[in-house]
């Protein structure tokens, strides 16, 4: 993985790109390729609902908004532990979660990564740091905050990444969740994934603030807002709110925004947005805006791209195909049930 | 065994102290639970103890105390968290419902929560707010454990075990028994989870009590023996998992039954009693079974007022009554199941 931490961090203003050491053109096309594997496997997700194919569970796809998950994991070191929002199958991607498993869920298959109990935007990846999103809207933020709790009692020099919506972050959860982080100083970055809308609702109609990284200081911990179209923008910000999460130096807020490109999820049809601020939403597509500058800089050719989608397409395809092969799930293999999927107490 | 007397609020503090020094994972959660000993006085002396580190007090966040909690102890930590009063674990309920009884389901037993909520549960009837008693409603969701105890002795054994388990377990304090005192066994003493108790043998009658419940039943026990009649006492001790055997085993016996505790008896704890009889093959009863619980309003803020409410030894006696002697509920007019319930 990436390691950004030695970077120089940004102090400029909210929404702004302050100076920083180019990243190596290692570093950007391991980006894009990242970029490019969410974009495609959404892309996967709405073909087959749009041909039909029974998918189990919802579907939040991050379309624009790729930038949140792969600039954040990219920023993170391999041990360091998050728990990503509703709309975080990026981190699931990026972290190397087989692909396969996750597919196998959709299919509602033997061996997915949820075992078919859970949600698959729930379960958890433990192999991977990737914690359980728990319960309901900004609860997976407590529990972080919780994670992180153990993360600086044990002194395991651990960070936690704890991603939220912007909707989720009008909840009691998040007032809560992140003034305990402040108050007790844990290794947490906090991070509101702003994509402007929660479900239907404008973030503009439920908030006044200008930008969400504002509350920050009324909890009394750096805040900042970046534009999430620029990919290295996002990764150089989370790794300097982790470098001080790590050090001792408590929490960030940090505000990633960019706009969903689509509906909250594949069955919502969006109708409440006009087609053409849809098609404006576009221009801010974080894997031109790197393909661009990449281009500009000769690193990659418009074939060397091409291929690159191309080789994504094969390994999700081949993944498709893996997951068909998996045994369906069928109840008459479960006589009992309760044994089956244990609890702790049952009457 | 040797015992020593201890009021129900010490054995808990003993508890906590015990498991703490024992286990270095074991953390405490919640709002003035330093200095200032928790809302009940139960961690008073705990920060002196074991420092803030693990004796952490919390801002007024109940959603954020329940998910921390549930956090620490998915990854590692044994965390006790405090709730203030009863109707406040309402606060905690997604976490504890949606969260942490979840998380060994759905991860298929890769994952747990071995985490602790305790605080007041029930009624004092004070003129104020918080007098409701919940544990039926988390006794309700499997994944969680649910503790109700009723003696100093039983308070101790039973939150030793409690962050000893691996499941979440809400831990309900009768608000009215923090002052009791009790024989506790001295030295190390652990009550298992899941097992009822017979509080005092008996042949005719047989009350199921939980936390306040089982002392009224111990009370009417005494004023019963002395009109001849024979009540066994069993306390429930633990509602989920809940030892049906405990109860067939003593109704066998008797073949009369009455339950009582606190909260409404209306899809609460007795009818879940109520139901072991029923649903067991081997078990007649020789007359309509009786419960007993807080009737089906809410709870005045006057004492007076609440007293009737409350299970109290009125209604008690005539649930027993009734069980004796079947017609003398229904000259009330309100058939014989309901006479003590309404």
């Amino acid at each position: 993985m990436t390691s950004l931490e030695t970077r120089k961090t940004t102090g400029g203003a909210p929404g702004r790109r302050a100076s920083r050491n180019a990243p190596s053109a290692n570093e950007q096309k391991q980006m894009l390729r990242k970029l490019i594997l969410l974009r495609e496997f959404d892309l996967t997700c709405e073909r087959w609902w749009k041909a039909g194919e029974p998918l189990v569970g919802e579907f939040h796809l991050s379309l624009g908004q790729e930038g949140f998950t792969i600039g954040t994991c990219a920023a993170v070191k391999d041990d360091d532990l998050i728990c990503p929002s509703i709309r975080g199958m990026g981190v699931y991607l990026y972290r190397g979660v087989p692909m396969v498993k996750l597919i196998a869920s959709f299919f509602e298959r033997e061996g997915s990564i949820s075992g078919g109990r859970w949600a698959h935007w729930h379960s958890p990846a433990m192999d991977v740091g990737i914690l359980p999103q728990t319960g309901m809207l900004g609860a997976g933020l407590v529990t972080a905050v919780g994670v992180a709790l153990t993360q600086k009692l044990n002194k395991t020099g651990r960070v936690v990444v704890g991603m939220l919506g912007d909707g989720a972050s009008n909840t009691g959860y998040f007032h809560e969740g992140v003034n305990f982080a402040a108050a007790k100083q844990l290794p947490i970055v906090i991070i509101i994934e702003n994509n402007q809308i929660a479900v239907s609702t404008s973030i503009r109609d439920t908030a006044r603030v200008e930008n969400l990284s504002d509350r920050a200081k009324g909890y009394g911990i750096p805040g900042q807002t970046v534009d999430a179209s620029d990919v290295f923008a996002v990764s150089e910000a989370v790794a300097a709110a982790a470098e001080r999460a790590r050090s001792g130096g408590g929490p960030t807020l940090l505000e990633l925004k960019a706009w969903r490109w689509g509906g909250q999820t594949l069955k919502d049809p969006d109708r409440n947005r006009t087609a053409e601020q849809k098609e404006s939403y576009r221009k801010a597509c974080p894997i031109e805006k790197l393909k661009a500058d990449m281009v500009a800089r000769e690193l990659i050719s418009e074939d060397e791209f091409a291929s690159v989608v191309t080789a994504v397409r094969k390994e999700i395809a081949d993944a498709e195909s893996a997951a068909r092969a998996l045994p369906k799930l069928d109840g008459a293999n479960y006589p009992d049930p309760v044994s089956a999927f244990p609890v702790y107490a049952t009457l | 065994m040797e015992f020593e007397t201890k009021s129900f609020r010490l054995a808990l503090t003993d508890a906590l102290a015990e498991e703490m020094k024992r286990d270095q994972t074991v953390i405490l959660l919640g709002e003035d639970i330093g200095k200032h000993g928790g809302s009940r006085g139960v961690t008073r002396g705990l920060l002196d103890k074991f420092g803030a580190e693990r004796v952490i007090d919390t801002p007024i966040s109940e959603m954020a105390i329940s998910g921390a909690a549930c956090g620490a102890a998915l990854s590692g930590l044994r965390p006790v968290a405090e709730y203030y009063m009863s109707d406040i674990i309402m606060f905690m309920a997604d976490v504890l419902v949606t969260s942490a009884a979840n998380l060994y389901f759905a991860t298929g037993g890769a994952m747990k929560a071995p985490m602790v909520v305790r605080g007041a549960d029930s009624s004092r009837p004070d003129g104020g707010p918080h007098q409701d008693t919940m544990s039926a409603w988390f006794a309700h969701v499997p994944g969680l454990k649910v503790i109700v105890p009723a003696t100093p002795a039983d308070a101790k054994g039973l939150l030793k075990s409690a962050i000893r388990d691996d499941a979440p377990v809400v831990f309900c304090e009768s608000m009215q028994l923090y002052d009791i005192e009790g024989p506790v066994p001295v030295g190390e003493h652990l009550v298992p989870i899941g097992k009822a108790d017979v509080k005092a043998a008996g042949t005719d009658v047989t009350v199921v009590g939980v936390g306040r419940g089982v002392h009224l039943a111990l009370a009417a026990r005494e004023r019963w023996q002395q009109k001849g009649v024979s009540i066994e006492v069993v306390d429930l001790r633990t509602l989920r998992p809940l030892d049906r055997e405990s109860i067939q085993q003593s109704v066998r016996k008797t073949g009369r039954l009455v339950t009582v505790h606190e909260g409404w008896a209306s899809y609460g704890i007795g009818a879940e009693v109520l139901a072991s009889i029923a649903e067991c093959g081997d078990v007649m009863l020789k007359a309509p079974a009786q419960r007993v619980g807080t009737c089906e309003t809410r709870i005045p803020a006057s004492l007076v007022l609440a007293s009737v409410i409350l299970p109290n030894e009125a209604r008690l006696d005539q649930a027993i009554e009734a069980t004796l002697s079947p017609r003398a509920g229904a000259q009330h007019g309100k058939g014989d199941a309901l006479v003590a319930t309404r």
